[in-house]
């Protein structure tokens, strides 16, 4: 199997009697931005949990990069953007994205934590606590952390939840440049204008089931609007 | 360095800075072991002949509630901003988060002890570390013991809504043996028995500490997944 690719077949994930996925197929080439959108409760999070090695399908397989998601070679190599941030609110910016760098075994932790302070343009910040930092800033960082071991695959969960405009905008371009890098990304998002602008392929899901899948070139926001209420319902 | 240990030692770090900047586990453990001591000393008769067997048991009373209020913060800390996400996706071994936590809290506890026994000498007027050390050797094993279930059970029980109420309820039933035996060992110390007597009882929670440490580091690559 292709070591760039993101794949899983026939996944299944149960919460007691719920199923929250059944027999997902879902596969994005190397270099793909594959945005996912359904309603609440379609089973997106419960995906990209299982994709990402934070969760186990209770049957089926997910692979990235050739491996089991689980396996711990992969998970270095998965980088997750989330509304969370999974940011230590009691350490600085720099003490958190120095933490990251040990956990993930980047050589010279404090430089590469200083070289992201840099790019998402929180330096001046660097000696401050997390919990001092706004929601675009803390996102900004949350970006920082995410990158700390330049990983293949990015997987981001409504990461535009509570941004402002300028973040937004600001994390948007960010997003782009990391496309463009040959980074394959997977976004969940409710914003579908957004989404397809950004995706190269949109996926849709609606009761744990895939029910679309298709590439968005030549997609507009409207067209794809009316596609998702077809397929999702209102 | 391998991975395992320099994960651990990220982790142990941050949990020991972030401690020392809030001093929220050391002082509310410590003072909760303090007013327990108080509190036993006001409410028993303590002399000469029940000294030993009673000082003991309230020594390590004190530990166990006090080191159990501490344990539920340990996991908390993780909760925050979903912390224990971005531990649970790093590339790491996942008995090394096990590993670091409770090295952590068995940091704190030794801590909370060496402040707590001078002022329990004075208190109960029993030099409980005549012996001191075999009586170390006894609190190191007996804490070893203590925080390697504390800090599965604080694990399991972090995502519970009652989990200030159902970590003890889980925790204090299965620490029982321990806390028989290591105020057994300290008793026995104290009370200067022939050595035969707290061998024995060291070389159990010598026992209890290995099969609990290999089984909660083994289980807790699960209970990670679930968190």
């Amino acid at each position: 199997m292709d070591k760039r690719r993101i794949e899983c077949r026939g996944v299944s994930k149960k919460y007691g009697d719920f199923d929250a996925l059944k027999d997902v197929d879902l596969s994005i080439d190397e270099g793909d931005f594959l945005v996912l959108f359904g309603p609440n409760g379609a089973g997106k999070t419960t995906l990209l949990k299982i994709l990402c090695g934070m969760a186990r399908p209770t049957s089926g397989t997910a692979m990235v990069g050739g491996a089991d998601s689980h396996s711990p070679e992969i998970r270095g190599k998965i980088g997750v953007i989330s509304h969370k941030s999974y940011l230590y609110d009691s350490l600085t910016a720099q003490e958190n994205l120095v933490f990251y760098c040990e956990m993930y075994g980047v050589a010279n932790p404090g430089a590469r934590a200083a070289e992201l302070l840099e790019s998402v343009e929180l330096s001046h910040r660097k000696n401050d606590f997390v919990r001092a930092f706004s929601r675009g800033m803390t996102q900004r960082l949350s970006i920082a952390r995410a990158l700390v071991a330049d990983p293949d695959f990015i997987f981001l969960d409504e990461p535009f939840t509570g941004l402002d405009h300028h973040s937004a905008v600001m994390f948007q371009s960010m997003l782009s440049a990391l496309h463009k890098r040959g980074k394959t990304v997977m976004m969940i998002t409710h914003d579908i204008p957004l989404g397809v602008s950004a995706s190269t392929r949109a996926a849709i899901l609606k009761g744990g089931r895939k029910v679309f899948d298709e590439p968005t070139k030549g997609m507009s926001g409207e067209k794809f609007m009316a596609t998702y209420l077809e397929k999702a319902g209102k | 360095m391998n991975n395992f240990w320099r994960s651990t030692r990220a982790i142990l770090h941050k949990d020991l800075r972030t401690e020392f900047r809030s001093r929220e586990f050391f002082g509310h453990t410590f003072m909760f072991a303090l007013l327990v001591i108080v509190i036993f000393n006001f409410a028993f008769k303590i002399n000469a002949q029940n000294g030993p067997l009673l000082a003991s048991g309230i020594l390590w009373i004190s530990f166990l509630f006090a080191g159990t209020l501490g344990l539920g913060r340990s996991f908390m800390v993780e909760k925050e901003n979903d912390c224990v996400q971005g531990l649970a996706l790093s590339p790491v071994d996942r008995s090394a988060v096990f590993v670091a936590k409770f090295l952590g809290n068995l940091v704190f506890l030794v801590m909370m002890q060496a402040m707590i026994l001078p002022a329990f000498i004075v208190l109960y007027n029993l030099n409980v570390m005549e012996n001191f050390l075999m009586q170390t050797v006894v609190f190191l094993l007996g804490d070893v013991g203590f925080m390697t279930l504390g800090t599965l059970i604080a694990a399991m029980s972090v995502n519970l809504k009652a989990r200030e109420i159902l970590l003890p309820v889980l925790l204090l039933p299965l620490l029982t043996p321990l806390l028989i035996f290591a105020a057994g060992a300290t008793s026995s110390l104290v009370a200067g028995d022939d050595p035969s007597v707290y061998l024995s009882r060291i070389k159990f929670l010598a026992a209890f500490d290995v099969i609990f440490f290999v089984v909660s580091a083994l289980v807790f690559e699960y209970i990670m997944d679930e968190l």
